[in-house]
C-alpha cells in the first residue's frame, strides 16, 4: 500500500473517523482495516460501528454476526482493543424516544401507528441514526478511537447533512402546520389553506394520525436539536477524521469528485482518500503495455490502467488535494482479522 | 427494432450502471432521427442534464432546451414540489399561495413510505401528461433506481385499488391504461457485466412484470470491458507465470474480461433483444448510441 504515512498519522491522532463514499466502493471492509491496523500497529482501543445491515462487517471479521451491543474481536497479542458492533435501526430510535420524551409522551409515540414506517423510513434517519452513535460513543471512555461506516447513501454527502437536516426539520413550517390542529387557534387559522389540501390530497383521518404523530414527535424538539448540535460539533472538530474510500469505477469517480467538492464547501478536509482495489503497478514505472503482443490482452489491460489513471487525474487536478491512500487489488473475499490487517499493508 | 413505435421509454435499472448515460443516449439517437423528444429526469439528480452534455442541470420543473444541432430535444427535471404544484393546479379547486407548496411537497416526502403510491402518482402523472399532451413524439425517462420504479409504475394501478381517495382516483385510470399499452409505453434495462447488478436486473425485470403492467422492451449491457481471445489468455498466462506486476494485471484484465462474458451471458435468459456497449471513460453516451445503432434499435 502506498500513502501508508498518511493514513498512520491519521489513525493515532483522531477520535472519531468517519468512512464515506459511494455505494459497492468497500466501504465496510476498509473501515474494519482501519480499526484493525490501529488495534495492531498503533496499540488503541478501537469500536468499529456500522449501521449497514448486510452483515458485511461480521463477514469481513470472520464472524457469525454481530449484536447492537459492541462485541470484543480478538487482534494479535498488544495491549489494542477492538470492539465492534451494528446498530440496529428500531431499536436506535425506541431509546432515542425514551431517552428525549417524558414518559407519557414515550409511550404515547411507540404506539402510534405511524411510528414505526415514518422514524425507519424518514428522509435520512439511517444518516442520522448513524451519526447520532457518536452523541452517546463519544462520551464513552472504553474507546479512545470510534470508526463509523457510514450507510449507502444516494448522495454520500447527505449522511454528514442529516443532524442538521433533523433540526431544519423541527423549526420548519411544515411541522408548525402539520401539527396546527395541536396548537393555538391562530396557528389553525394561518394553516388551513395547508391542512385543507392535505385531506383533500390524503383524506381527513389519514392527516389527523399524521398530525397526532407529529405534535408527539415535536415535543421531542428541545432533546433533539441539543443532540444533533452536539453531533454536529463532533463533527467539525479537528480530532475528527474524514476518510473517502472509492475505486476507479466510472461512476464512483464522478461521485466521488462531488463529495471532495461538497466536504470543501462545509469547510471539512478530506484527511484521506483511499482508493481501493487499485489495479497492479511496477513500483513507480508503468507496466510496459507495448511488451504485449495480443491487441485483445494489450486492450483489456489498457483499459484497466485507464480507469486508474483517470481516478489519480480526478483526484490531482483538484484545487486542494487530498493524501491518497492506494489499496491493490484482491481477489476473493476478505473474512479474517489477519487478511483486514494484509490488506493495509 | 422492438421500441420503433413506441411513445414513452422509461430507462431502468441499478445506481452506477449508466441510466442516466442511458436515457440520454436513447433521447439524443431519436432527436437525430427527427423525432421531438423530452428526457423527463425523475430522479431529479441531474445526471441525464450532464450525460446530454449541460454544464449544470437546468431548474425542477422547467422544460428546458438542449443544444442538439438543429434536433428538437428538450429536458425537464423532476420535482415533487413542481409536480404537485402542477397537480394542484389541474385538479384542485382550492386556490393556494405559491410558497405554500414547499411544506406541502416535503410533506411528500415524508409521508411517502405510509401512503402508498401518493408521491409515485404525483411522478407519474407528470409524465403521463408529458407523452398525452406535451406534443412530444417520445418521452424517455431516466427514472428512480431499482425498487423505487416499480412503485413508480405500479402507482395507478395501486390507487386505482384504494376506495375512496378523493380527486386523486379519476388521475389514475388514463394513466394505468397508458402504462399497459405495449405498443405506446415500455421499459428499458440497464445492467453492468457484473454478478450484483445481472442478479439485481433479473430481480428488477420479474418485479416489473409481475407487479406493474409495463412492458420490458430490452436490456442494455453497459460498459462491457474488452473480450481476451485465446491467443491473449495464453499470453497472459505465460505472464502470471512470471509474476511481477505486469502478471498480476494481466491476472485482473482476464479475470474481469471472463467473468463479463460469463455474466453477459447470464442475461440472455431474461429472453429480451439485448445491445452492448463497450467501456468508453471519455464518451460513455457516444458509446451506447453506437451500440443502438448497430442493434438495430
Amino acid at each position: 500500500m502506498t500513502g501508508s504515512d498518511a493514513l498512520d498519522r491519521l489513525l493515532t491522532s483522531s477520535r472519531v473517523m468517519l468512512v464515506i463514499g459511494p455505494g459497492g466502493v468497500g466501504k465496510t471492509t476498509v473501515a474494519a482495516a482501519l480499526g484493525c491496523r490501529a488495534v495492531a500497529e498503533h496499540g488503541r482501543r478501537v469500536l468499529v460501528v456500522t449501521i449497514d445491515p448486510a452483515r458485511r462487517l461480521a463477514q469481513a471479521l470472520g464472524l457469525e454476526e454481530l449484536p447492537a451491543e459492541p462485541v470484543l474481536v480478538p487482534v494479535g497479542e498488544g495491549t489494542g482493543r477492538l470492539w465492534a458492533s451494528v446498530v440496529d435501526m428500531a431499536r436506535s430510535w425506541d431509546e432515542l424516544v425514551r431517552q428525549l420524551a417524558s414518559p407519557a409522551d414515550a409511550d404515547a409515540l411507540l404506539v402510534n401507528p405511524l411510528y414505526r414506517t415514518l422514524t425507519t423510513g424518514f428522509i435520512q434517519s439511517h444518516d442520522y441514526i448513524a451519526l447520532d452513535q457518536l452523541a452517546t460513543l463519544d462520551a464513552d471512555d472504553r474507546y479512545d478511537l470510534i470508526i463509523v461506516d457510514t450507510p449507502p447513501a444516494t448522495h454520500a454527502i447527505d449522511v454528514l447533512d442529516a443532524p442538521q437536516a433533523m433540526v431544519d426539520f423541527f423549526g420548519s413550517r411544515l411541522l408548525r402546520w402539520l401539527t396546527a390542529p395541536y396548537r393555538s387557534r391562530l396557528a389553525q387559522t394561518t394553516s388551513k389553506p395547508f391542512l385543507a389540501v392535505a385531506e383533500r390530497l390524503l383524506g381527513g383521518p389519514f392527516v389527523a394520525r399524521l398530525a397526532e404523530f407529529f405534535w408527539l414527535f415535536s415535543r421531542l424538539q428541545p432533546g433533539f436539536v441539543a443532540r444533533a448540535d452536539r453531533v454536529t460539533r463532533r463533527l467539525q472538530q479537528p480530532s475528527t477524521g474524514y476518510v473517502v474510500v472509492t475505486t476507479s469505477d466510472p461512476s464512483s469517480v464522478t461521485e466521488t469528485g462531488d463529495l471532495l467538492d461538497e466536504l470543501d464547501a462545509r469547510g471539512h478536509d478530506a484527511s484521506l482518500v483511499v482508493h481501493n482495489r487499485a489495479v497492479p503497478i511496477a513500483g513507480d514505472e508503468p507496466i510496459d503495455l507495448d511488451a504485449i503482443a495480443d491487441p485483445s490482452l494489450r486492450a483489456a489491460m489498457a483499459a484497466l490502467v485507464g480507469r486508474d489513471a483517470r481516478l489519480v487525474r480526478t483526484l490531482a487536478g483538484r484545487s486542494r488535494a487530498a493524501e491518497v491512500a492506494t489499496v491493490p487489488w484482491r481477489s476473493g473475499q476478505i473474512s479474517s482479522v489477519p487478511a483486514l490487517i494484509a490488506l493495509l499493508d | 427494432m422492438t421500441i420503433g413505435g413506441v411513445r414513452l421509454l422509461v430507462v431502468v435499472g441499478k445506481g452506477g450502471a449508466g441510466r442516466s448515460t442511458t436515457a440520454a443516449a436513447l433521447s439524443r439517437q431519436a432527436a437525430k432521427r427527427g423525432k421531438r423528444v423530452l428526457l423527463i429526469d425523475a430522479l431529479g439528480d441531474g445526471g441525464s442534464a450532464l450525460a446530454l452534455g449541460l454544464e449544470r442541470p437546468p431548474r425542477p420543473g422547467v422544460t428546458t432546451e438542449v443544444d442538439a444541432g438543429g434536433d428538437q430535444l428538450c429536458i425537464l427535471t423532476l420535482s415533487t414540489e413542481a409536480a404537485l404544484d402542477e397537480y394542484v393546479r389541474l385538479n384542485l379547486p382550492i386556490p393556494i399561495a405559491p410558497s405554500s407548496l414547499g411544506p406541502i411537497a416535503r410533506m411528500f416526502d415524508f409521508v411517502a413510505t405510509a401512503a402508498p403510491a401518493v408521491r409515485e402518482i404525483l411522478v407519474i402523472g407528470k409524465i403521463g401528461h408529458g407523452v398525452r399532451g406535451g406534443g412530444w413524439d417520445l418521452v424517455v425517462v431516466d427514472a428512480p433506481a431499482t425498487g423505487h420504479v416499480v412503485e413508480v409504475l405500479s402507482a395507478p394501478r395501486v390507487l386505482g385499488e384504494l376506495v375512496g381517495f378523493g380527486p386523486l382516483a379519476s388521475e389514475t385510470a388514463w394513466l394505468a391504461d397508458l402504462l399497459a399499452d405495449g405498443a405506446t409505453t415500455a421499459a428499458v434495462a440497464v445492467t453492468l457485466a457484473e454478478e450484483l447488478p445481472v442478479t439485481e436486473t433479473f430481480e428488477l425485470v420479474a418485479r416489473i412484470r409481475s407487479e406493474t403492467d409495463v412492458r420490458v422492451a430490452g436490456v442494455v449491457v453497459n460498459r462491457l470491458p474488452p473480450a481476451v481471445g485465446a491467443a491473449g489468455v495464453a499470453e497472459g498466462e505465460a505472464l502470471i507465470e512470471r509474476g511481477g506486476a505486469a502478471g498480476a494485471l494481466a491476472e485482473l484484465a482476464i479475470d474481469r474480461s471472463q467473468g463479463a462474458a460469463s455474466e453477459r451471458k447470464r442475461v440472455d435468459e431474461l429472453g429480451l433483444p439485448i445491445v452492448e456497449a463497450g467501456e468508453d471513460l471519455d464518451d460513455p453516451v457516444g458509446a451506447v448510441v453506437v451500440a443502438l445503432d448497430e442493434g438495430g434499435w
